[in-house]
C-alpha cells in the first residue's frame, strides 16, 4: 500500500511540474501581449513645439528731453520652425515718451495698425517674401525698430503686453497648423534726463520692494512656493530657469542696481519657465526678483533678490560644461541647454557639440547657439512614459551626460485647497488596477487549482 | 482529466486578457471604434457640423451618405453610421466650416481614423486665397462678434494666426465627386468657440 501510494506520490510529482511550467509560460506570454498590444495601441507622434523669447535691443535707454532714440524689436528662436507674422502690442508711457514712427525691418511688413489708447499700440507685421513666411528663420529676428521722443524727464518702462503679443509659426513636422510661439517677453527702461547719456543708474532701492524682500519671502498665495531658480548666465543674456509648486504666471525684475528697473514676464502659466533677460553687458553683476502670479494675478509671491555675474567670451580651452535638461520631467518635450566654461568661468562659443540620447524613440533638434548658450529641443515621439539618457560629446567625445523622463501623464501640480479631497485617478491608473486585480485573480485561481490537482 | 484546470485557467486567462485590452485601450477605444478624430487645429477651433459625402472605391457616390453630420465635442465625427458594416474601402469627402475639402480613405467601419484640415476658407467657396486673405486683413485686430467667419481659430479675436493660416493653407480643396457645389457661404452656426480654452 505504501509502495502503491509512493508510486501515486512519484506519478503526481512527474506531472505537476509540466503544469506549473506551462502556468507560467502562459501567465508570462499573456502578460508581454498585454503591455505590447495596449503601448502599440497608444503610439502617437507628436511634434516639437517651437519657443521664442522678444524683447528690445536695448533693456535700459537714456535719453536726453526732446532726443530721438531708435529701439528695435527683436525675438529669439530656440528651435526650428516657419514664421509667419508677428502681432505686436506695445505701451508706454505717453507723458514721457512719443513714438514718432514704428520703422518695419527689412523683410517685413506692417499691414495693420491701431492705437488703442494713448499709450497702447497693437500692429501686425508679415514677412515681404513671395510665399508669405520664413522658413527656419536666423536665431534672432529683428521685427521692427521704434522711433521714440523724449518728452519730459523722467522713468518709465517700455512693455510689450505678454498676453496680446504673438509670434505666429508652424513647426515644419505640423505645417498646416499655426501657433503662438512666445514664450516670454522683457521690457526696457527708459529714463529721460538731462544728463544723459552720461548716467550712471543707482536709483534708491524701491520702497515697496524692500517691504518685500523684509517679509517673508516666497509665502503669498496659498501653498505656491518658488522651488528652485537656475541662472544660465551669458556675456549678453541670461536664462532663468524657474520651478514653482503650482502653475503660475511668472515675471522677473532685474538690473544692474538693486532697484531692478526691467522686467520679463511669461506668456504662459506652468509650472517651470524659462525666462530669458536680454541687453545685459558683459562681466556686470545683475540684481533679480521672480514674481510668481496667480492666474487672476491677484495674489504673488516674491523670491528673495539674487544676483548673477554676466561673464565674458573666451577662446581658451573648456575646463567645465554646464548641461541642464528643462524641465527634466515633461508630458512630450522639453529643452537641453549647455553652456561651456574655460577655467576662470568664461563662456567658450567656439564649441561644436553634439547631443545623443539611447533611444531613437526621442527626436532632437540640431544644437543651435545663441549668444554662447547652446540648445536643443527634445521630443518624445511616442506617448509612452520613459527615462532618456543624454549624452553632450564634443568632438566626438563623451562630456557629459544626464536623464530626463517624459511622461504623457504628467500633471501639473493644483493647488490643495482646489483638489478634490478623495483619491483623483486618471483613466490609465484605473485601467492599470483593473488589470492588476485580474491578473491576481487569475495568478490565485491558477494556484488553487494547481494545490487541488495535487 | 489533468488537463482540466490547465484548460479552465487558459480560458481565464484569455478572458481577462480580452477584459483588459478593452479596458487599457478604453481611452482609444473610444477613438477606434468607427470616429474620424479632427487633429492639428487650433485649440479653440470648434466645427459643429461637416459636409460628408461617402464613394465607392470606384467613386461611386453613394447617394445615401450625402449629408451633413454632427461633429461631436468639435473633433469626432461618427462613421460607422456612414459608411455601413462592410469593411470594403470607401472614400469620405469631407468639407468642414473655414477649411478646404479633402478626402480620406476608410477601410473599416470600427477603425479609428484621423482628419488634419486645412484652415483659412474664409468664405467657404473651397480655395483659400488672396479674397480669404483680404478679409481677414480687412478685420484684423477686431473682435470676431460680427465676423465669425474671418475668426479661424476660435479664439474671439481676429488676429496673426488667423491670417497665418490664410497664407500657410492657400490653395483648393478636392472638388465633390459628383461635381456639384459643396456650398458656398456656410452659415456662422457651422462654427462656434471651443469652450473651456480661455
Amino acid at each position: 500500500m505504501a509502495s502503491q501510494r509512493g508510486i501515486h506520490k512519484k506519478m503526481n510529482n512527474s506531472q505537476t511540474p509540466p503544469t506549473r511550467t506551462m502556468f507560467i509560460i502562459v501567465s508570462i506570454l499573456t502578460t508581454i501581449l498585454l503591455v505590447g498590444s495596449a503601448i502599440l495601441q497608444r503610439i502617437v507622434f507628436k511634434a516639437a513645439e517651437p519657443t521664442a523669447n522678444i524683447y528690445f535691443n536695448q533693456s535700459l535707454i537714456t535719453i536726453r528731453p526732446g532726443q530721438d532714440i531708435d529701439v528695435d524689436i527683436q525675438a529669439d528662436f530656440g528651435t526650428k520652425t516657419v514664421l509667419t507674422g508677428a502681432q505686436l502690442t506695445l505701451s508706454y508711457d505717453n507723458q514721457q515718451l512719443e513714438l514718432v514712427k514704428i520703422i518695419d525691418a527689412p523683410g517685413w511688413q506692417t499691414i495693420a495698425s491701431q492705437s488703442k489708447t494713448d499709450y497702447q499700440r497693437v500692429w501686425v507685421m508679415t514677412p515681404t517674401n513671395q510665399a508669405g513666411f520664413i522658413d527656419n528663420p536666423a536665431a534672432k529676428v529683428t521685427f521692427a525698430t521704434l522711433r521714440l521722443h523724449a518728452l519730459a524727464e523722467g522713468s518709465s518702462s517700455l512693455n510689450l503686453d505678454p498676453l496680446a503679443t504673438i509670434l505666429a509659426a508652424s513647426s515644419p513636422s505640423s505645417p498646416k497648423s499655426v501657433d503662438n510661439v512666445v514664450a516670454s517677453v522683457q521690457d526696457s527702461r527708459v529714463i529721460v534726463t538731462a544728463s544723459a547719456p552720461a548716467i550712471k543708474i543707482d536709483e534708491p532701492v524701491d520702497q515697496a520692494r524692500i517691504k518685500i524682500e523684509q517679509s517673508s519671502p516666497e509665502a503669498s498665495f496659498g501653498s505656491q512656493r518658488i522651488i528652485n531658480i537656475d541662472t544660465l548666465p551669458t556675456p549678453n543674456s541670461a536664462l532663468l530657469l524657474i520651478n514653482l509648486q503650482y502653475p503660475a504666471r511668472v515675471s522677473v525684475h532685474f538690473g544692474s542696481t538693486r532697484s531692478m528697473d526691467n522686467t520679463a514676464r511669461s506668456a504662459t502659466t506652468s509650472q517651470s519657465s524659462a525666462i530669458k533677460l536680454t541687453g545685459l553687458a558683459p562681466n556686470q553683476r545683475y540684481y533679480f526678483q521672480v514674481v510668481a502670479s496667480s492666474i487672476d494675478t491677484a495674489d504673488q509671491i516674491v523670491s528673495q533678490t539674487k544676483s548673477f555675474q554676466t561673464p565674458q567670451f573666451s577662446v581658451l580651452p573648456i575646463d567645465r560644461i554646464k548641461f541642464v535638461i528643462f524641465p527634466p520631467k515633461a508630458t512630450n518635450s522639453t529643452v537641453a541647454y549647455a553652456l561651456f566654461y574655460d577655467r576662470d568661468d568664461q563662456i567658450v562659443e567656439l564649441a561644436t557639440p553634439t547631443l545623443a540620447t539611447d533611444t531613437d524613440r526621442v527626436s532632437i533638434s540640431p544644437l543651435t547657439a545663441i549668444d554662447g548658450l547652446y540648445q536643443a529641443s527634445l521630443s518624445n515621439l511616442t506617448s509612452t512614459k520613459r527615462m532618456v539618457d543624454l549624452t553632450l560629446s564634443l568632438d566626438s567625445k563623451e562630456a557629459v551626460n544626464t536623464s530626463m523622463i517624459f511622461d504623457p501623464n504628467f500633471l501639473p501640480n493644483r493647488p490643495k485647497s482646489l483638489s478634490f479631497p478623495l483619491l483623483v485617478a486618471d483613466q490609465t491608473a484605473v485601467n492599470t488596477i483593473l488589470a492588476l486585480i485580474g491578473l491576481l485573480f487569475v495568478t490565485g485561481l491558477g494556484f488553487y487549482k494547481l494545490t487541488r490537482a495535487k | 482529466m489533468r488537463q482540466k484546470p490547465l484548460i479552465i485557467l487558459g480560458l481565464i486567462v484569455i478572458v481577462a486578457s480580452a477584459a483588459y485590452y478593452r479596458l487599457a485601450t478604453r481611452a482609444t477605444t473610444a477613438k477606434a471604434s468607427g470616429r474620424l478624430e479632427i487633429v492639428n487645429t487650433p485649440e479653440r477651433y470648434c466645427p459643429t457640423q461637416a459636409q460628408i459625402v461617402v464613394t465607392s472605391s470606384i467613386n461611386q457616390v453613394l447617394p445615401e451618405h450625402d449629408q451633413t453630420v454632427a461633429v461631436i465635442n468639435c473633433r469626432t465625427i461618427e462613421i460607422k453610421s456612414l459608411i455601413g458594416t462592410t469593411a470594403d474601402t470607401k472614400i469620405i469627402w469631407l468639407k468642414l466650416p473655414g477649411a478646404l475639402a479633402d478626402k480620406t480613405s476608410i477601410d473599416s467601419p470600427t477603425d479609428y481614423f484621423q482628419f488634419s484640415p486645412r484652415l483659412g476658407d474664409v468664405n467657404g467657396d473651397n480655395v483659400i486665397d488672396e479674397i480669404d486673405r483680404r478679409l481677414v486683413e480687412n478685420t484684423l485686430l477686431s473682435d470676431a462678434a460680427g465676423v465669425i467667419k474671418a475668426d479661424i481659430d476660435g479664439d474671439q479675436k481676429i488676429s496673426i494666426i488667423d491670417l497665418s493660416l490664410t497664407r500657410i493653407n492657400a490653395g483648393v480643396g478636392s472638388e465633390r465627386p459628383d461635381g456639384k457645389n459643396w456650398g458656398a457661404n456656410e452659415s456662422n452656426t457651422l462654427r462656434t468657440s471651443r469652450p473651456g480654452y480661455d
